[in-house]
């Protein structure tokens, strides 16, 4: 998977919690995700489950503390899918 | 230090689920996951204890200056309240509790006959321990963290939202705590500003000048909060 596929992945997942609609146009690697994106950090949580059942992985705690911003997020898959 | 959460239980119920295989696995410890099970109403279990965390988290990111996603290492102490732990008591909360409302150390003691009540609780984190105290009402949780409360007594409110979206609830929010700032400061209101620095933390600003006092936001649904500390360190 690309960089570009896993970009899209990753907003199919996402668009569902988004709050600011101009910051989901205009996502980039450096989009963070409470304080662009505007999303409950109880839904942070829903994030990391859908992209553990996505990507078939399992995020670790440590892991999971980066899952702030979109390139977080990218890091995390990146790694856990080459691990498998 | 301050920090304080709203949730809006309605809209939590909309928008999360907490049922879902693995979501409270990822949140809570598997003491504070005794406790929500174990509870009489585990829904509100839930949310108070998320609740507690999130408010304890503003205080944190002020410490440490960063930005975090670790639910885990804020942890509930569920030990009875003793002399030698040290948790410190909030003193002195000017919140808008109604008169008669009995605190209660632990949440277990919820009914749903029970409306509204005080919850408080001792959070742990590295060598930090909080205290937070939780107002608890059939439509929301409102939760206020202290760490080091030198005697000082937080000034907090919460209130209900018209519309739920985020510019409504963000311009809401920042309008209610100016304007209890500017009466209890005597400083005009329209000449304060409320301007977050890089790491997202907020501060109030009177023309150019930044205030040294401390302040917490938040919402949620048709739910707002704040809590001011006057000149805290």
């Amino acid at each position: 998977m690309n960089k570009t596929e896993l970009i899209d992945s990753l907003k199919e997942i996402i668009k569902p919690y988004i709050q600011d609609e101009a910051a989901f146009q205009n996502l980039t690697e450096d989009t963070k995700f409470i304080d662009d994106l505007k999303i409950n950090s109880a839904n942070l949580v829903d994030i990391v489950l859908d992209v553990e059942d996505k990507f078939d992985i399992h995020i670790e705690d440590d892991a999971m503390e980066n899952m702030l911003t979109v390139k977080g997020a990218m890091d995390i898959i990146t790694d856990k899918i080459g691990a498998k | 230090m301050i920090g304080n959460d709203i949730v809006d239980l309605q809209f939590a119920r909309k928008e999360s689920n907490w049922q879902r295989p693995r979501f409270l696995e990822k949140i809570f410890t598997e003491e504070e996951r005794h406790f929500i099970h174990t509870a009489n109403d585990k829904e509100v279990a839930v949310w108070l204890l998320w609740s507690g965390k999130e408010s304890v988290y503003k205080i944190i990111a002020r410490l440490e200056k960063r930005r975090f996603f670790a639910p885990k290492k804020i942890k509930h102490d569920f030990r009875p309240i003793r002399r030698d732990r040290a948790c410190p008591v909030p003193t002195n909360v000017v919140h808008t509790i109604p008169a008669g409302l009995k605190p209660c150390a632990f949440a277990k003691k919820m009914t749903a006959s029970q409306k509204r009540w005080v919850s408080t609780h001792c959070l742990l984190y590295k060598e930090y321990i909080f205290s937070t105290q939780s107002v608890v009402t059939d439509t929301h949780i409102h939760t206020i963290a202290q760490l080091n409360n030198n005697n000082q007594s937080p000034i907090t409110n919460h209130f209900h939202i018209k519309k739920n979206n985020y510019q409504t609830q963000h311009e809401t929010t920042h309008r209610h705590l100016l304007k209890n700032y500017a009466a209890i400061t005597d400083l005009a209101a329209d000449e304060l500003t409320i301007q977050k620095d890089e790491y997202q933390i907020p501060h109030v600003y009177y023309q150019d000048e930044k205030q040294s006092v401390m302040i917490s936001m938040s919402h949620h649904g048709h739910y707002g909060a704040y809590a001011i500390m006057m000149d805290d360190k």
